[in-house]
């Protein structure tokens, strides 16, 4: 995509995106190489390349090309597949995806490689950090990601809940083959089980279940983003059993709903937990605790004022853009040197 | 989840054990070692009581029923003569003794006159049946709430009890 001229003072910026993920539903490395990837377009002209058949396809804002379909079992075609393409600024690649970083050195033999999200590979100038750490890390910038949610979903909660005033809100972490709408996961029995008299209102599989008094109230559809958004702004906190590998979207749109999170240890949501936005827990055990603090105001109170500090990281398009211009203009100048006859 | 969960597999989370950072919520009441004990059974069906039903006894067919049955008493009553209009006053005839097809006549209007108001006591019985029935099942249908709600006190109590034992067993892992 050819970008937009870039923002006063910021010169323009030619980046290149590998993403194996790019367009594929439901996958968060997707969803961040999209969001960068706009966020860059507004720096300079973006090129963003798939494992699919070499050519370009139409798709909205860009128009990523294909540089060849991956051998069975794999994410992307053998090394050396693509050419060389052009000067570029930095190529941004998927965090944990270390093929990438090869076929990166490949595409834009002299830019400087950056991770969206993930681990710090080898090879990688430094990766973008989708939520902030707690202070700076090395090999590591901090940059953010804009997630977006509609305002309105806060006016009504969804009309499939019925006479449901306080609810805790479960994300499954069980794929469609190891669901079973008859028995929940195990996590959410216990919760069913020590709270029997709230209300616990499960997420899976496109379907959520309205729990009280150990038993299934009620099932209804999760058709549309803006169901699940309604479903969020109106619980009372969100518990997600399997956030997201890269930041757990769904957590950090329960966030910027105002509504604290309960995240498992070492999980995508990590970053949240850091900042006091969330409440990590180790097992079913804490999580039943965890639930109980929640009760206090306090608690509930103090997350949500971390949550809502975190708006700048999570939802400012603008702040994004500054925050991309500004890793653009550092990367690599440690590691590489920008490409000759780049000029920014 | 369709657009949420779906796309994330069960190696993607979950509650994974491990240790616990500085920060975290503690698990209490845990034994340190001891395998975690199954989840606990849920019930099949709902345990919360069904709303209550508008009441019988006040429902459109048993009003509609009260309704033409004093429509159907009032226009007999008022066909009677005691209750009718004052005839109008005429010359009385002379007095004239019955012939046989008169006394067939009133001998039939008589026992007719028997079956109908043999009928309306019938037919006003049973009205009074229905409403007896329709109070007595609006009394059963309040217990059968009642008891709705009994039994989901009795499985939230007994639930939280329970489970709070378990927890201090070292319950979930």
């Amino acid at each position: 995509m050819t970008g937009s001229p870039g923002s006063p003072g910021v010169g323009p910026r030619r980046v290149a995106v590998l993403s194996a993920d790019w367009g594929m539903p439901g996958s968060e490395a997707g969803f961040a190489a999209r969001v960068l990837a706009g966020a860059a377009s507004r720096l300079g002209p973006v090129d963003v390349f798939g494992p699919w058949d070499p050519g370009r396809r139409a798709d909205g804002a860009f128009d990523p090309q294909g540089i060849g379909r991956p051998p069975p079992g794999r994410r992307w075609p053998p090394e050396g597949a693509p050419r060389e393409q052009g000067p570029y600024r930095a190529v941004l690649v998927d965090g944990n995806d270390a093929h990438a970083v090869t076929l990166a050195a490949s595409i834009a033999p002299r830019a400087p490689v950056l991770g969206i999200g993930g681990r710090t590979l080898a090879g990688m100038a430094a990766c973008l950090d989708l939520l902030p750490t707690s202070g700076p890390v090395a090999g590591r910038i901090a940059v953010g990601l804009q997630v977006p949610v509609h305002v309105l979903a806060s006016e009504r909660p969804h009309l499939e809940l019925g006479p449901v005033g306080d609810y805790l809100l479960v994300l499954s972490d069980r794929s469609p083959a190891a669901s079973d709408p008859a028995t929940p996961p195990e996590p959410v029995a216990w919760l069913v089980a020590r709270h029997p008299r709230r209300h616990t209102v499960l997420v899976e599989n496109g379907m959520a279940s309205v729990w009280r008094s150990r038993s299934c109230l009620r099932r209804f559809g999760v058709h549309t983003r803006m169901d699940l958004w309604r479903l969020v702004a109106h619980a009372r906190a969100t518990v997600d059993l399997g956030p997201g590998p890269l930041f757990g979207r769904e957590c950090v749109e329960s966030v910027r709903y105002g509504v604290p999170v309960v995240v498992p240890v070492g999980s995508g949501a990590e970053g949240l937990a850091q900042a006091g936005a969330a409440l990590r827990v180790d097992g079913t055990a804490a999580l039943l605790d965890a639930v109980e603090a929640l009760d206090e105001p306090a608690t509930a109170d103090r997350l949500r004022r971390a949550g809502a500090a975190l708006d700048r990281w999570t939802g400012e398009p603008v702040l994004l853009v500054h925050r991309l211009a500004e890793a653009l203009d550092n990367a690599g100048l440690s590691s590489r040197s920008p490409e000759p006859g780049w000029s920014s | 989840m369709g657009m949420t969960t779906s796309s994330r597999g069960a190696a993607a989370g979950g509650v994974p054990a491990g240790g616990v950072p500085a920060g975290e919520v503690p698990a209490e009441g845990r034994p340190a070692s001891g395998a975690p004990m199954a989840p606990p059974r849920l019930l099949s069906r709902p345990a919360a009581p069904a709303p209550l039903p508008p009441p019988l006894a006040q429902s459109e067919q048993v009003g509609t029923l009260h309704r033409r049955w004093a429509q159907l008493h009032g226009a007999a009553a008022s066909a009677s003569p005691a209750t009718g209009p004052p005839a109008p006053r005429v010359a009385p005839d002379p007095p004239r003794v019955p012939g046989v097809r008169a006394k067939v006549r009133a001998k039939v209007a008589t026992a007719a006159a028997g079956v109908q108001q043999a009928d309306r006591a019938v037919t006003g019985d049973l009205i009074r049946a229905v409403d007896l029935l329709a109070h007595r099942i609006d009394e059963i249908t309040a217990r059968v709430v009642d008891l709705e709600a009994l039994v989901q006190e009795v499985v939230d109590t007994v639930s939280e009890d329970l489970a709070r034992v378990q927890v201090a067993l070292g319950g979930p892992g």
